[in-house]
C-alpha cells in the first residue's frame, strides 16, 4: 500500500500566503484545515506515512509553515506527526529543518 | 487659520542618502493632514528624488487613511530632470486625494494599495514580472516572494489595530545601463512601526530615567542595536507574545545576509537599519511606520 501524498503546489497553491484565513487567501490555517489535517488522519488511520513535497511553490512564509505544522502538532501530539510525516524539499532543504522545528516546538 | 500649509521639500528627498530631512518634511504634511488642512508639497528647490521618499508622499496622496480625505497640492521642481523623475515615479500633475498612478512597469502597478491583507497573487505577479526583466525568462526567485510575503503579513499583524488596519504600499523601479540591470522595491506601511511594536522596546522608551540628551541619545542608540541584534535573530517575541511567532524578521534578515539582495534597508521609527552590512543608526527623526527598501541587481 502507497503512502499518502500531499504537493503543496499542485494540490493547495503555488503562492502560499501568510498564517491566518483572515490574512488572506491560501493561507497556513486554511492548507491546514481543507488538506492537512484530513490527510494526515487518513494516514494514521490507514497506519501509513504522509509524504508533503514543500518543492514547487513561489516560497513560502515562516507564518504559513509555522501555523499549519504547528498546528498539526498541537492538534494530534508531536510524537505522532514526527512518526508519520515525512517532509521533501529538494529545491530548499532548510525548509524542512525550520518545519521540524515548528513542530518541536509546539 | 489658514486652511492650508506649505511643507518646503529638501533639496535631496531621500532616505537613503538624507532621512531625517525626508521624515521631516513628511512628518510636518502628516500633522497638516491631522489638523484637516491641504497640504502643499513644494518641490522648488528640489534637485534630486528618490523611490524610498516618492512612496510614502505617495502613500499620502492615496490613502485616505493618511490623509483624512484632505487634499494635497504640489509645486513642481524647476529642475527638469528632477520633475521627469516625479513622473517617472507616477507623480501626475493631477494631485489630489485621487492621483492617478503611473503604470511604467506593466503590469504591476508602480504603487499598489490593499486593505490591510496579505495578497500572494500580488506577489506570485511581482515575481514572475521581476524575473522577466531580469533574466529574459520566468524564474520562481523564492526569496523575494517569501520576503514579500512576510512584509505584508507584518503590517498585517502588527502595523495597526483591530479597529483601524493599516494599508500597504509596494513601488517597483527597474533600472537598466550597460553591465546591469536591477529592480527595487520600496514597500510601507505606515502604521506604528516595527520597534514600536514590540512589547520590548515599549517598556524601555517609556522607561522615565531622568538624563542628558548625549547620554539619552547614547542610551538610546544602545537600545536600538541590542534589540535590532536580537531581533534578527529571533530572540523577541512578537507583538503578539505568541512562541511561534516573531520569525518573520529573523527570515528578512537571513535572506539579506546571504545576498540575495544587493540592498536591503528598513526605516522605522527612530532607526535605520542596513541588513546587508548589519549596521544600525539612530535617527533625530520619528517615522511613523515602517519602510523597507531593497534591490535585485543582475549583470548584464
Amino acid at each position: 500500500m502507497k503512502d499518502i501524498k500531499i504537493s503543496i503546489a499542485e494540490d493547495f497553491s503555488d503562492a502560499p500566503g501568510a498564517r491566518y484565513l483572515s490574512d488572506g487567501p491560501d493561507s497556513g490555517e486554511e492548507f491546514f484545515e481543507k488538506l492537512l489535517s484530513p490527510r494526515f488522519q487518513e494516514a494514521t488511520h490507514r497506519g501509513k506515512k504522509l509524504v508533503v513535497d514543500m518543492d514547487g511553490t513561489f516560497g513560502y512564509a515562516t507564518s504559513f509553515l509555522s501555523e499549519a505544522f504547528g498546528k498539526l502538532s498541537k492538534t494530534y501530539g508531536k510524537e505522532c506527526v514526527l512518526s508519520t510525516l515525512v517532509l521533501i524539499s529538494d529545491e530548499d532543504p532548510e525548509l524542512i529543518s525550520f518545519t521540524l522545528k515548528s513542530i518541536k516546538d509546539c | 487659520m489658514s486652511n492650508k500649509i506649505t511643507v518646503s521639500i529638501p533639496e535631496i528627498f531621500s532616505f537613503i542618502s538624507h532621512p531625517e530631512l525626508a521624515i521631516k518634511a513628511l512628518n510636518q504634511a502628516e500633522k497638516g493632514y491631522t489638523e484637516r488642512k491641504t497640504v502643499a508639497y513644494d518641490f522648488r528647490e528640489t534637485k534630486k528624488v528618490c523611490a524610498t521618499a516618492i512612496s510614502v508622499l505617495i502613500a499620502f496622496f492615496k490613502d485616505r487613511k493618511l490623509n483624512r480625505g484632505m487634499a494635497s497640492d504640489l509645486l513642481w521642481p524647476s529642475d527638469t530632470q528632477c520633475r521627469d523623475a516625479l513622473v517617472s515615479y507616477g507623480v501626475r500633475r493631477r494631485v489630489n486625494n485621487t492621483l492617478e498612478t503611473g503604470e511604467c512597469f506593466s503590469p504591476i502597478p508602480v504603487q499598489k494599495v490593499t486593505d490591510s491583507i496579505v495578497a500572494n497573487e500580488v506577489a506570485k505577479q511581482t515575481v514572475q514580472t521581476c524575473s522577466t526583466f531580469l533574466y529574459g525568462k520566468e524564474v520562481r526567485i523564492r526569496e523575494l516572494y517569501s520576503v514579500l510575503i512576510e512584509m505584508m503579513a507584518n503590517t498585517n499583524n502588527h502595523a495597526g489595530s483591530s479597529s483601524s488596519p493599516r494599508n500597504w504600499f509596494m513601488f517597483i523601479n527597474k533600472h537598466e545601463n550597460d553591465t546591469h540591470k536591477a529592480v527595487s522595491f520600496v514597500f510601507a506601511d505606515l502604521g506604528v512601526g516595527i520597534y514600536n511594536s514590540l512589547p520590548v522596546m515599549q517598556n524601555l522608551s517609556t522607561n522615565p530615567i531622568p538624563i542628558f540628551d548625549d547620554q539619552k541619545t547614547n542610551r538610546r542608540f544602545k537600545e536600538i542595536f541590542e534589540i535590532t541584534q536580537r531581533l534578527m535573530r529571533g530572540e523577541i517575541k512578537s507583538s503578539t507574545g505568541k512562541r511561534e511567532r516573531g520569525k518573520g524578521i529573523p527570515l528578512l534578515s537571513k535572506i539579506a545576509k546571504e545576498g540575495h539582495f544587493s540592498d536591503f534597508k528598513l526605516w522605522a521609527n527612530d532607526a535605520y537599519v542596513d541588513f546587508a552590512k548589519n549596521e544600525q543608526y539612530l535617527m533625530h527623526e520619528h517615522f511613523s511606520g515602517s519602510l523597507f527598501y531593497f534591490q535585485i541587481t543582475e549583470p548584464r
